[in-house]
């Protein structure tokens, strides 16, 4: 029992926790607008669709792969709904169609890299840019400031309550706790490391690996059209800025969170952690009203800084091995 | 004089060598032919000037980059090295009081830092140079859109502004000079110079470069440098010929020359490209761009079809240089 | 020519064929594999182990003969069918999962489900420690496999295969990398296995581990069947005269050695170490002296030799060149001191594929061809063609590209690429790998000439016969490390496969 309670602190996972409980101290004591309901509200609706995001980008990067178009495809949801919305089609059938930009793209992606053998990075980096492309070109002219939403029964989703908590918060608890179960309890979720850990070895004891690289990005696509619904709701109107490089935002999350660049590590409670972590730090930044500059200069080195912190470990471990 | 021994094309696989070289070339031809044919304002010196006035400016970002394809690595930080660049040295001008003549070749020097920078910690760390040039960008692209505050949306001097419009004889562009005179100059460095040839041989096939005495790290490195640099005096140019900079500046431009230098033969598995090509390339894409103007198509698809272009252009050159690794 | 014993076979191996280009790999081939038997294959390099394994595994396909698995026929055209039908294979690239635990790499499938379709974590782990235990292991289930020595990750996969209730277990070399107690205890676990009924085939180049552990041996030399023997009071003198001995013994002449030639220390390897890898290399060669490197498959030998020009470092010893001893190298600074290597896998180093002759032979020389930094392709052209003459190299022209050659004439050309800087010494790796017995023997010549304009040679090679026509001094490798010095007269193929394969040793170096 002793051992496993220690061997549970030696992850990164913990580590990043207390990092975390620091941060949340710091924060507490050193500030009057940390604890406070308004910016808990702000931080409830900042975090759970980055997280929901996030869920879908550890899912690829415990498989071995990356998806840089969730930011664009977050953005494109929202705008595409917006636009359904202001046609007056049922809310419900507005709702699906905003989905299906995501899945769209997902699998668009997915059929690239697992059966065009297309770089995951290019890839992706593609349909972002095309993703992004049709967001300013559906939101052009007049429309450049964004569509309102009027119905209620859509923005409920975004601004609607449950016990105090926002429901898209409770809505990404449930997709973070259904999510690490799987991976951790189901085969099908299991198969994930295996493909991370080395693909072609994952190919000859069966695993489907082409199949299950189309349906993860599939599925990181939808989570990323959900979340960018949620964010759309909540604001009660589509913007071009919404998602703008969220990507590298939810990859550096993931990065702390315990996922490896070279795949087959990670699990879905580290993302969370890492887009809380990342959440506070923004949050902090906003707090002592720190520009924008410093914040993406501090994204940006903490950024190479992971990046360089998994290439060298990589280099360590693979050193170690001959 | 391009006879065989020179670039690369194509792997054994693809018999139809030839024609895939000349390839962008037909397809410019191609659609300056239809544009000249279906719209009377297309084919005045006019417009085909302007084409080639803008393209004169934005090319130095593609040099270094197709030469960096040659070896097999990219670079995404262009786009923000190239706002960073135009900012930064109106910065110096507003603020500083520099002369331009002392503020360019500052900022250049800092856009060779930074290729440094990215070429250093790929080369000695090995990280990918995706990655590491995707930070980078973030990083540059935070401290442009930062430098950018300090102008206030001021236009700028006008001794930063005539930069770029420095006649000839009153009439034709220096810069349209210079876009004739480099891609003819480094053309033939590719073709002749060993140290331009070196680069063919690190993107063909690495291994063999190091094993026959190339220093592969430190040409790596330098390339990354000539990249950063390309793209700061693209930047440069481009802020000067605006007369402003605003805060998205250059973004997307990776992708359009990523884009254009693939069109033009490079592929991102290494070992191909030509200078000339890439411009080629970069031409169809103003041609193109300059199309849908004539034919009043709303400018902001431009971003899309970029994207459709470069997904295309990928698939095609995965299939054509490729070898089966999976992901 | 088969073995007697017709039935209750696993696997037959009816007349097997394949070859690549000129290159015969294997004729002929007919075996059978008995059902719940250690099979061993034993063999030179070159002899067709690694190519009759690599068609059962499934990567390649043979050209003509057929398969017999469980009487019938089987047609396999990818690793993933082989597996499927219950063969697999350990290899030294293990497919180990380094990310995941013990436990996990030994069940991958999905054996351990509950019924709403969870993993049973609890079972899987109890019933992997069963196995480890019943195979007398000390490993914790749940430890993360990258934590685990190479013995130890060879035991996982072996046991996985166990697990996916695999038929017919291929062991390459398995024992390349084992220290004695590690080797003892495979050989404790392959026993075991036999036990459980499961067939074993058995590669390897260790003959006394072979003659250890198996019931039957398979003896392949120069792609063609030799013989199968029981293993019942056999010697190992009686293995290797089957091994060795060729027909192309006829082409080659033993070299007499010309003292006078060679003249002082020129490199010197002194306790040349790399963890995980090679360890206490000590070698000289001297000038104008042609030495010779064998070692059998996993001996070390292809370590060594990316050492030797930089392509690996080392940790500890140091490498003398003219009296200047280094702790590092990498290959420019050998190219400065007229040194060149030539790859033995063209294809990952050593030549450009698609760049044109001429482009290739430029690369070494580039400086020598041009003025102010400007290469002149015509002299460049002169020079190629120069080589294509003198080597024989048949190819269209200068400006064709290597990828369209045969082997044995891109062989030709990486040499042209070498030999045309006018170096100081060359070190060979498989001078002619995959080339045809013409071109061979003008090789042979021309690596013979060398000393004579002051080029001193290191040659490694698979094969003896080729050593003993071409070098001065043989040093052999066993086990990463060298397990003697052969010199002038006592060079043989029966010495250097003693030392190679034997249980001998003869350390006077």
């Amino acid at each position: 029992m002793k051992k496993a309670i220690s061997s549970l602190f030696k992850t990164k996972e913990s580590i990043v926790v207390v990092i975390i409980i620091i941060f949340a101290l710091i924060l507490t004591f050193g500030s009057k607008t940390f604890i406070n309901k308004t910016n808990f509200e702000s931080l409830q609706t900042s975090i759970a669709p980055s997280a929901i995001i996030a869920v879908g980008m550890m899912i690829l990067l415990i498989s071995g792969v990356f998806d840089l178009s969730v930011g664009s495809v977050m953005g494109l949801s929202g705008v595409v709904v917006s636009i359904l919305l202001s046609t007056n089609i049922p809310v419900p059938i507005a709702f699906l169609g905003g989905l299906a930009v995501g899945i769209a793209f997902g699998f668009f992606n997915g059929l690239l890299v697992a059966f065009v053998r297309v770089n995951p990075l290019i890839a992706t980096i593609g349909t972002l840019y095309i993703g992004r492309g049709l967001v300013d070109a559906l939101l052009r002219g007049e429309k450049s400031h964004g569509i309102q939403i009027t119905q209620k029964s859509f923005i409920i989703f975004g601004t609607g309550k449950t016990l105090g908590v926002y429901n898209m918060f409770w809505i990404m608890f449930i997709i973070v706790i259904i999510a690490q179960f799987v991976i951790m309890k189901t085969y099908f979720g299991r198969q994930l490391y295996y493909i991370g850990g080395n693909y072609e070895s994952a190919r000859l004891v069966g695993i489907k690996v082409r199949k299950l690289r189309l349906l993860t990005y599939t599925l990181s696509g939808f989570l990323a059209s959900l979340a960018g619904l949620l964010a759309t709701a909540r604001f009660e109107i589509s913007s071009k800025f919404l998602g703008l490089n969220l990507e590298l935002q939810i990859i550096i999350a993931c990065l702390i969170g315990g996922a490896s660049i070279t795949g087959g590590q990670g699990s879905i409670v580290g993302a969370l952690f890492g887009v809380i972590f990342m959440s506070l730090i923004v949050n902090l930044f906003n707090i002592l009203e720190v520009s924008s500059f410093w914040q993406n200069v501090v994204v940006g080195c903490i950024l190479i800084f992971v990046i360089f912190l998994d290439a060298y470990l990589n280099m360590r471990r693979r050193r170690a091995l001959g | 004089m391009k006879s065989e021994t020179t670039n690369v094309t194509n792997p054994g696989k693809n018999r139809r060598i030839d024609l895939s070289r000349y390839s962008i070339f037909i397809i410019v031809f191609v659609v300056l032919l239809f544009l000249s044919l279906s719209r009377l304002n297309f084919f005045t010196y006019q417009n085909i000037y302007s084409i080639f006035y803008g393209l004169s400016i934005e090319f130095y970002a593609v040099l270094g980059l197709t030469l960096l394809l040659i070896m097999g690595e990219v670079d995404l930080s262009v786009s923000s090295v190239f706002a960073f660049a135009g900012i930064f040295t109106g910065v110096m001008v507003l603020k500083a009081e520099l002369p331009i003549w002392i503020a360019i070749p500052i900022s250049l020097v800092l856009c060779g830092i930074i290729g440094f920078i990215n070429g250093f910690f790929i080369v000695k760390f090995k990280i990918n140079s995706l990655m590491m040039t995707i930070g980078t960008m973030i990083l540059f692209r935070g401290i442009a859109d930062g430098l950018i505050r300090l102008l206030e949306g001021v236009t700028y001097p006008s001794q930063y502004r005539m930069i770029s419009k420095i006649k000839i004889a009153g009439e034709f562009n220096i810069t349209i000079i210079f876009l004739i005179a480099i891609i003819i100059i480094l053309e033939i460095l590719l073709i002749y110079n060993i140290s331009f040839r070196k680069l063919y041989y690190i993107g063909q096939n690495i291994m063999s470069a190091r094993l026959y005495g190339i220093n592969t790290d430190k040409i790596k490195i330098i390339i990354f440098i000539l990249s950063a640099i390309g793209a700061g005096i693209a930047g440069i140019l481009t802020a000067s010929r605006s007369g402003h900079s605003v805060s998205n500046t250059g973004v997307g431009l990776e992708f359009k020359m990523i884009t254009a230098a693939i069109l033009g033969g490079a592929s991102l598995y290494g070992g191909k490209g030509s200078i000339l090509r890439s411009a080629a390339g970069l031409l169809f894409l103003a041609t193109l761009f300059n199309g849908f103007v004539m034919y009043n198509v709303d400018p902001v698809f431009t971003g899309v079809v970029t994207g459709a272009v470069l997904i295309a252009v990928i698939i095609i050159d995965t299939r054509i240089s490729r070898e089966k690794i999976e992901y | 020519m088969s073995d007697n014993n017709n039935n209750n076979y696993l696997l037959k191996i009816v007349n097997i064929s394949k070859s690549f280009g000129v290159v015969q790999a294997l004729k002929e081939v007919s075996f059978g594999v008995g059902k719940g038997e250690i099979h061993a294959i034993l063999g030179e390099n070159g002899a067709g182990k690694s190519t009759l394994v690599k068609i059962i595994k499934g990567e390649i396909m043979q050209d003509s003969g057929s398969l017999i698995f469980e009487d019938r026929e089987i047609r396999i055209s990818d690793p993933l069918y082989a597996i499927s039908i219950g063969i697999s294979m350990v290899h030294q690239e293990l497919t180990i999962f380094n990310n995941l635990t013990v436990a996990e790499n030994i069940y991958p499938n999905n054996v351990f489900i509950t019924k709403i379709g969870l993993i049973n974590k609890k079972e899987m782990i109890k019933k992997a420690k069963e196995n480890l235990a019943l195979f007398g292991l000390d490993i914790n289930p749940v430890e993360k496999v990258a934590y685990l020595t190479l013995a130890e990750k060879q035991i996982i996969e072996i046991l996985r295969s166990i697990a996916l209730k695999r038929k017919l277990i291929i062991l390459d070399e398995p024992t390349s990398g084992l220290n004695d107690v590690e080797v003892k205890s495979l050989m404790k676990i392959l026993k075991r296995l036999k036990n459980e009924g499961i067939t074993i085939l058995y590669i390897s180049h260790r003959i006394p581990e072979v003659i250890e552990i198996s019931d039957r041996i398979t003896v392949l030399k120069d792609g063609r069947y030799v013989g199968t023997l029981k293993n019942e009071n056999i010697k190992e003198s009686t293995i290797i005269n089957l091994m060795v001995g060729h027909e192309m013994d006829l082409l080659y002449t033993k070299k007499t050695t010309d003292e006078a030639l060679i003249k002082e220390e020129y490199i010197v390897l002194k306790d040349i170490s790399k963890k995980n890898s090679i360890h206490d290399i000590n070698l000289t060669l001297h000038k104008n002296e042609i030495l010779g490197i064998f070692g059998l498959e996993g001996s070390g030998t292809d370590k060594l030799s990316r050492i030797m020009f930089g392509l690996d470092y080392f940790d500890k010893g140091s490498i003398g060149i003219n009296k200047k001893d280094y702790r590092s190298i990498y290959p420019e600074k050998l190219i400065e001191n007229k040194i060149v290597y030539m790859n033995k896998n063209r294809k990952e180093a050593g030549i450009f594929l698609d760049m044109t002759a001429s482009d290739n032979m430029a690369v070494p020389v580039l400086r020598k061809f041009s003025k102010m930094n400007f290469l002149s392709y015509d002299r460049v052209q002169k020079y190629t063609e120069s080589f294509i003459k003198k080597f024989g190299i048949i190819i269209p022209g200068s400006r064709t590209k290597p990828r369209n050659l045969s082997g044995g004439n891109q062989q030709k050309l990486m040499f042209s690429i070498c030999l045309g800087t006018e170096p100081e010494c060359v070190i060979v790796n498989e001078p002619t790998r995959g080339v045809d017995v013409g071109a061979k023997a003008e090789i042979h010549k021309f690596i013979l000439e060398l000393p004579k304009r002051n080029t001193s040679v290191i040659v490694f090679s698979p094969e003896i016969p080729e050593l003993l026509s071409l070098c001065d001094r043989v040093m052999v490798m066993k086990n990463n490390t060298i397990s003697g010095e052969l010199k002038g007269e006592s060079i043989t193929e029966e010495s250097v496969m003693s030392l190679a394969a034997g249980s001998q040793n003869n350390n006077n170096i």
